[in-house]
């Protein structure tokens, strides 16, 4: 009986997890706003740590950090969003997503949950290009009451490689639609 | 199944690594051939029977494998060879070019096998190696044959479809003899395969796909060689029968009885044809036969079997025994290299443990068909190992076990425990013989007469118990010479009561070896030795003929994992020591102990660094084909010497270092050296290529005697090209203007030649030496050559670094490229009107870079006297790094930085510090290019005014 019992649960976990993976994302807040991005890109939280500078990148990539042996690389997402710098407290976290295999560090100021949205309670995101870090909102979840932005890591990802090519070199819009 | 497979694409794998290197190894014997040849020196007849060998081997095991194309190929050439073999024909240079170039036809179907896993390929060159092949081995045959005997008869064609091929007598019972040597094996493996179908009693079977494409593939070449030889009725039936087969693998390898039927029967009568060709040296005969096979391959339900089958494998197991191995000539010494013979003793070690353990299995089940089938197969493979290797003892002596095992799998006799003790025996004769060649003591095998007749007299046995140790007894006292004693080695259990003598043999001690077996529970087998008046054999010879294994075979993976778990390490024994609770505190039990790990990091680092590392050999051996080649193709004489081939270097850098080599000897036939006017029989040029270790590098060298490098030539060129400027030219230094030969696109030949002139060469070069931190030196003096010097580190992944600061950033600076750190007096800086400024260190100006500026950065310091200065040098140019302190040095390990980080001014990679944290390493060669290049982007970036 037990034993019978222990396989089904087995079995229940397993399908669990494919569930968790769909529709579950990980909230996190910068400034007064809440993002999301999507748990199955998420590869862990940590604290904040010392970040090696790395010159000729673009503002917001801060630098590299050692992750047990890997070196990654670390945006500030507040800069790629235009927001306003912010001194990093005990409460900035840096996420680490992967798309890949490539992994990248997201400073975020403060992680807060992981959530269930379902498909039918996100909306697109909004036509109107108001602030520099809208192009990389995959849509609007709804929470209750609140929203949250969830973010499209590979753009927030490889857009930043066409970001460090020198002035002067125009990208042909074609070039932008692939990536 | 799954694992089988994959058991099957490792073997694949070794099989292809081992053909390669037998390919190396005789590609240079065939040049040589080559080359006495145009001296009008006749070909070593040992030099050709060794390349026949290695064709053979390779032939052997891609047929194992079912690489159809390869067996094709390398059959062909052993043809040919054959006749060469056979003196009837001169070798001559055309035959070995072809030679060479089927070796690159192999060659490239092994990279086939390696892509798609298998041989089947399409192109041209397979093919027209192959009729080249075919066609100059018919010509050869025929003008050997006329120059024998004019005499020329007819060979009288059943079908009389073909026409009339004069050829001799001779010539006839040569290629005869040649189809039923050479065929034979092909055939028997055939055979083995129908009887094994044959023997099921089901309506419908499935057969294993790996069978019937290895019968197709077996079949296929006989129908070649029978095709070739004009035995046009072999030819028919093997054709249908590959249809058959063909058939039966489009149904989804279902076969039905009837089928089978065919099957067997069609083997059957080509066994019989082939009796045929022995004895008469035609096919005819046996029509009804033939035709009964031909209808029945289309309508399998109408062949009405007669009871010939069991009639047949009687008969054919006395051919078995009766045709023997043909003579040996083992007399014949031909060179097999030191390296040749340690891989020799390694495999075969290896096959002996795997026949025991196979035995070993056997013996708990004797009727069990699949281990009995593997146990001929690793014999069958033993014996053509010892065949190649020309020890005709243990190939006789394993030639003879396979027979045993094969007529114990044709179920004409069952193994018993005196027949696994008979093979245990011989095994382990075979295994001390090992051990005799391991220390040079020949490969002789004592009583080889005792021991085959002991293994015939078996096999011919149908046995059951009584009948056989009847018949044994009163003929082995009789005829035996010598009395064969079974002892335990000194290291198996002493106490043990093994000593058994096959005279008295009774069937109480039955169960005695399988007792034994479990209570020594050790994989080895009791080293048996054979005592007789002439070779007594000391204790202490038995201790020391346990054969040494002396390498195994490790993937790349594997080794790499260890490698980069070292890397760790090193970074993990930093932490340790350079760790801030313990750094400049005096702990003196700490420090001592720092020191002892560090030094063991460092030992193992060096250990596992050098299992990467292969001899430059075989990167050389390949510049001997080349040479060859070029010097053929520009009809200039040209000799190659090397010289440190020993050397060994990492494997990494042994593939990249190919190209190079390539185009810089192109480059010394092509362009170093002329035809000379009078050659008075010496060569036109030579080239020597050299190797060597030099400090923490590895230096490369191509050296040549031909005119130099053409100065002004190269200069003009330059100018020409637009790399140099009209003022520039009266300011630049000969060795500036050498290095303008590594400029893409810069070639200071007038036409472009099939070898070289396009001017991409130098820059291949320059590019895949720089991908491994390697430096080139050229040294040029006119009329008298030019030499290259590759000057490689030795290793890729974990370099000496010094660790600098720059504010609050630390940076690391490979040791390698350091050449001094200073400290400046004000007076000696000047700034140039562009705002470069320059350093004089001694008797140089030396330009200077601020990594502060470079990076943006807050520096402690802002006058250049006040900091420190590293002077850092890349290909003689040299530049000045200002920093803020040196922090020491340390081993590096080089990490990649993030894919999308790619390119950033002057950084090479990243490094872990003892910390944690992360240090950039810089890029000097990058940095000093910048300084000299005057790039715009940079100096706009570093905030210096642009230069026009």
């Amino acid at each position: 009986m037990n034993d019978e019992k222990v396989l089904w649960e087995d079995d229940y976990y397993d399908d669990d997890d494919e569930d968790t993976q769909k529709d579950r994302f990980l909230t996190f807040k910068i400034g007064k706003e809440e993002y999301a991005v999507e748990i199955s890109c998420v590869i862990e939280v940590i604290g904040m740590q010392k970040i090696t500078h790395v010159p000729d990148m673009p503002e917001f990539v801060k630098g590299v950090i050692n992750l047990r042996g890997q070196v990654i690389p670390i945006t500030d997402i507040r800069m790629r969003f235009g927001l306003p710098a912010r001194e990093y407290d005990d409460r900035t976290c840096i996420v680490v997503v992967t798309v890949e295999d490539t992994y990248v560090g997201i400073v975020v100021d403060t992680v807060s949950d992981v959530l269930d949205m379902p498909e039918e309670t996100v909306a697109p995101p909004p036509k109107i290009n108001q602030k520099p870090g809208s192009r990389y909102i995959q849509g609007l979840g709804k929470v209750g009451e609140d929203v949250k932005i969830i973010l499209d890591v590979v753009k927030l990802l490889y857009e930043e490689r066409f970001e460090q090519l020198p002035e002067g070199i125009e990208m042909e819009p074609d070039d932008r639609n692939l990536i | 199944m799954g694992g089988e497979r994959k058991v099957i694409d490792e073997d694949v794998k070794a099989f292809i690594e081992e053909s390669r290197e037998i390919l190396e190894e005789v590609e240079p014997q065939i040049i040589t051939l080559g080359q006495l040849l145009d001296r009008n020196i006749p070909a070593d007849p040992e030099t050709i029977n060794l390349i026949f060998r290695a064709f053979h081997t390779i032939k052997g095991t891609a047929a194992f494998y079912q690489f159809d194309t390869v067996v094709s190929i390398t059959h062909k050439a052993e043809t040919l060879l054959e006749l060469f073999r056979q003196k009837d024909v001169e070798l001559n240079t055309s035959c070995t070019d072809l030679l060479c170039k089927s070796c690159d036809v192999v060659e490239k179907l092994f990279k086939n096998i390696e892509e798609t896993g298998s041989d089947d390929s399409d192109e041209e060159d397979v093919r027209t190696i192959s009729s080249r092949l075919v066609g100059l081995t018919n010509l050869l045959a025929g003008r050997g044959g006329e120059q024998n005997q004019p005499e020329t008869t007819t060979i009288e064609d059943d079908s009389g479809a073909e026409a009339e091929t004069p050829e001799t007598k001779e010539d006839i019972t040569q290629k005869n003899r040649l189809f039923l040597t050479e065929g034979r094996p092909f055939f028997e493996e055939v055979l083995f395969f129908a009887k094994k179908i044959g023997k099921t009693e089901e309506e419908m079977t499935i057969l294993d796909a790996d069978n019937i494409n290895n019968a197709t593939g077996n079949l296929k070449i006989l129908a070649e060689t029978a095709d070739f030889l004009e035995f046009d009725h072999v030819y028919q039936i093997i054709e249908s029968l590959i249809t058959l087969l063909q058939t039966v693998k489009e149904n989804e390898y279902q076969i039905k009885k009837p089928e089978i039927n065919v099957f067997v029967y069609g083997c059957n009568v080509i066994d019989d044809l082939l009796a045929i060709i022995e004895k008469e040296g035609n096919d005819r005969g046996h029509e009804d036969q033939i035709s009964a096979v031909l209808e029945a391959v289309k309508n399998p339900e109408s062949l009405y079997i007669s009871d010939r089958f069991a009639e047949k494998r009687k008969k054919r197991l006395s051919r078995t025994s009766a045709r023997k191995n043909a003579p040996e000539d083992s007399a014949t010494t031909f060179t097999i290299t030191e390296g040749m013979r340690l891989t020799f003793l390694n495999e075969s070690a290896e096959f002996l443990d795997e026949i025991e353990d196979v035995f070993l299995s056997i013996k708990s089940d004797v009727t069990d068909k699949d281990y009995l089938a593997e146990a001929f197969r690793l014999l069958h493979s033993f014996k053509g190992s010892c065949g190649f290797m020309n020890y005709g003892d243990l190939e006789r002596l394993a030639h003879r076990t396979e027979t045993l095992v094969e007529a114990a799998l044709d179920d004409v006799m069952i193994l018993d425990h005196w027949d696994l003790k008979a093979i245990w025996f011989v095994l382990g004769v075979m295994r001390d013989t090992l051990g005799k060649i391991e220390r040079n003591q020949g490969s002789k095998i004592l009583n080889i007469a005792v021991l085959e007749y002991m293994l015939e007299y078996i096999s011919s046995f149908p046995s059951e118990q009584e009948k056989y140790e009847e018949m044994l007894l009163p003929e082995i006292k009789k005829d035996r010479p010598t009395e064969i004693v079974l002892e335990p080695s000194p290291y198996e259990n002493a106490g043990d009561d093994y000593e058994t003598n096959p005279q008295g043999p009774k069937t109480g001690n039955a169960p005695e070896p399988e007792e034994r077996r479990e209570k020594g529970e050790t994989r080895r087998k009791p080293d048996l030795e054979i005592e007789s008046e002439d070779a007594i054999i000391s204790t202490q010879d038995i201790l020391s003929r346990k054969l040494e294994r002396r390498d195994i075979r490790v993937s790349l993976d594997k080794l790499d994992e260890l490698i980069n778990l070292i890397g760790e390490l090193v970074i993990a024994e930093n932490m340790v020591i350079r760790n801030p609770d313990v750094v400049n505190r005096e702990f003196e039990n700490f420090e001592k102990a720092s020191i002892h790990l560090s030094k063991i990091v460092r030992d193992l680092q060096d250990v596992a660094l050098s299992v990467r590392m292969i001899p430059i050999s075989g990167v050389f051996r390949k510049m001997i084909r080349l040479v060859h080649d070029l010097s053929v193709k520009s009809k200039k004489k040209v000799g190659l010497k090397l010289a440190g081939e020993d050397t060994e270097i990492d494997k990494t850098v042994a593939e990249l270092i190919a190209d190079p080599l390539v185009h810089l000897v192109r480059n010394a036939i092509d362009h170093g050296i002329h035809r000379k006017k009078q050659r008075n029989g010496s060569n036109d040029g030579n080239i020597l290529l050299e190797a060597r270790h030099e400090g923490g590098e590895v230096w490369i060298m191509i050296k040549d005697d031909g005119d130099g490098l053409d100065i002004q030539k190269i200069l003009q060129k330059g100018i020409d090209a637009g790399l140099v400027s009209e003022e520039n030219k009266t300011i630049m230094t000969d060795q500036e203007i050498i290095e303008l030969i590594f400029q893409p696109g810069f070639s200071t030949s007038d036409s472009v030649t099939s070898v070289s002139g396009r001017g991409v060469g130098m820059d291949v070069v320059k590019r895949n030496i720089e991908k491994i931190k390697g430096h080139i030196d050229i040294n040029s003096r006119p009329g008298i050559g030019t030499t290259f010097i590759l000057r490689i580190p030795l290793t890729l992944a974990i370099i000496d670094g010094m660790l600098v600061r720059v504010g609050s950033a630390s940076y690391t600076i490979p040791l390698l490229s350091i050449r001094e750190s200073i400290q400046v007096d004000a007076q000696n800086v000047v700034e140039t009107m562009d705002g470069q400024e320059m350093v004089r260190v001694r008797e140089e100006l030396l330009p200077v870079i601020r990594l502060h500026q470079l990076y943006n950065l807050d520096s402690d310091y802002q006058e250049l006297h006040e900091g420190l200065l590293v002077i850092i040098e890349h290909q003689r140019e040299t530049a000045c790094l200002f920093i803020d302190e040196i922090i020491g040095e340390q081993q590096t390990v080089i990490k990649g930085l993030s894919g999308y980080m790619e390119n950033i001014r002057g950084v090479s990679g990243c490094t872990i510090l003892g910390d944690g944290e992360v240090s950039l390493i810089l890029d000097v060669a990058g940095l000093i290019k910048r300084t000299y290049r005057e790039d715009i982007v940079f100096h706009e970036t570093i905030g210096l005014p642009a230069q026009q």
